[in-house]
């Protein structure tokens, strides 16, 4: 057999004796296991570097079902899980939002959706909310101004991350941290016990909601205007429910898509927000990135070779002969980009 | 050779709606004179089983940007993609990881 021209090498060039099960970036060959530290270390690195999670900070983890968030879910959960010394040291909460309105579902389908993202969300034993797209219809208007900046969990000008850490740990250990793996909620959060059934909103609702939607003259228009509305109805949710801190699933490869996609919609000065790992345009809620670093076949091959669950809804519909979105267009030259040339 | 293969292919991350929502198909590939490569593969899937949109799933010769394809579990590049010579009862999965979230 004459040597495949595009195959690389089949050993990991980590532990230099696995398996490679596929290629990272340029050329490198992990075997699975390599690669499981590697996606692992990288979210925890990300937060460490970073420091702006603080310990028993309840942080609200915005998942869509898809392969980027439900990633993310698994790596709280893993973090959460570990010995004490090098456990991750916040609450979260899960919130989702059903967008089967704009995504051309039927009422069956979207009872389906809900129905597998609830048993997805209640595995995973944190407290969880799930909002209809059509509750954006009912957002106060105050939403559009950012809420007054926290001082810090006490409320006076806030400690810096490593006394809040050395804090955190003295208490732990007047309190006799027993180790356990998921911290106590506090009173506030519903535990995530049997809820009722979720139902879906009035149809009135979801006319006035899609007429909306239709408005939007493009494809662009309309994907901005979902952004935009499920953003509004996850930082709401963060304000009821006291949550500070918002993570949300963006992948590289989507906060690239986001980054060239705003370039072309006139929206170069708030680049650094819109992309980079915080983002505090909303006062008193901050939207943390952690899945920025991982490319969308690092998390597709994670999720399957560690089986975590995902949820696979419709695109957000279109008309007949309509062109093509800024985004989508934007993620087609991406992808193919890196393709061709990976180290871009 | 003029062995006939069978092989499984599961599509997944989306793909699956371009199969009518199936997402494993077990087949047995017909013999014929042309080695069983994935450039074939591709070519009959696309003849067989793609049920709309071809563009979304095939670009060329190849798979579109963003559908990842695992030859019995290991990443394609590793095995020498396109090239890849099929062998009895392997495993083709194709991944979308477009409209990930």
């Amino acid at each position: 057999d004459r040597p495949c021209p595009r195959s690389h090498p089949r050993t990991c060039m980590k532990c230099g004796q696995g398996t490679a099960a596929l290629v990272i970036r340029v050329g490198d060959p992990f075997c699975r296991p390599c690669f499981r530290e590697y996606f692992v270390h990288k979210f925890r690195a990300m937060l460490g570097k970073n420091r702006v999670i603080f310990p028993g900070e309840k942080v609200l983890l915005a998942v869509s079902g898809g392969p980027a968030s439900s990633a993310m879910i698994r790596q709280v959960q893993e973090g959460l899980s570990r010995e004490a010394a090098k456990r991750l040291r916040f609450v979260p909460g899960l919130v989702y939002v059903e967008e089967g309105a704009v995504r051309r579902q039927s009422p069956e389908q979207r009872e389906q959706t809900l129905a597998q993202m609830e048993t997805l969300l209640q595995a995973t034993g944190f407290p969880y909310y799930l909002i209809h797209l059509e509750e954006a219809l009912e957002l106060p208007p105050s939403i559009l101004q950012p809420g007054p900046e926290r001082s810090g969990p006490s409320g006076r000008s806030g400690p810096s991350y490593k006394e809040a850490v050395d804090s955190f740990i003295q208490q732990q250990r007047q309190d006799g941290d027993s180790g356990t793996s998921v911290p106590g909620h506090s009173s506030q959060d519903t535990p995530a016990g049997p809820p009722a059934t979720p139902r879906l909103p009035d149809a009135a609702q979801t006319q006035e909601l899609l007429r909306g939607f239709e408005a939007a003259g493009t494809a662009t228009a309309r994907e901005e205007l979902l952004q935009m509305l499920r953003t509004h109805l996850i930082v709401q949710t963060a304000r009821a429910r006291g949550y500070a801190k918002v993570m949300t699933g963006e992948s590289l490869t989507r906060v690239a898509v986001k980054l060239l996609t705003n370039l072309s919609l006139g929206r170069g000065a708030f680049l650094a927000v819109d992309t980079g790992f915080t983002d505090q345009r909303h006062g008193d809620v901050m939207v943390v990135r952690p899945m920025r670093d991982y490319t969308a076949k690092e998390i597709a091959f994670y999720n399957h070779f560690f089986s975590v669950p995902t949820v696979v809804v419709p695109p957000l519909f279109t008309k007949r002969r309509e062109k093509p979105s800024i985004h989508q267009l934007v993620e087609r030259f991406l992808v193919g980009l890196q393709e061709e040339f990976p180290s871009t | 050779s003029t062995i006939s293969v069978v092989h499984c292919f599961c599509f997944r991350g989306g793909a699956e709606l371009l199969f009518d929502g199936v997402k494993k198909h077990q087949v047995t590939l017909p013999c014929q004179p042309e080695p069983w490569d994935i450039r074939n593969l591709l070519k009959w899937i696309k003849q067989n089983l793609l049920k709309e949109r071809p563009e979304l799933f095939m670009q060329g010769e190849s798979v579109r940007p963003g559908i990842l394809v695992l030859i019995n579990e290991a990443d394609w590049e590793l095995m020498g993609e396109l090239d890849y010579k099929l062998q009895d009862q392997d495993n083709v999965l194709f991944i979308s990881t477009l409209h990930g979230g």
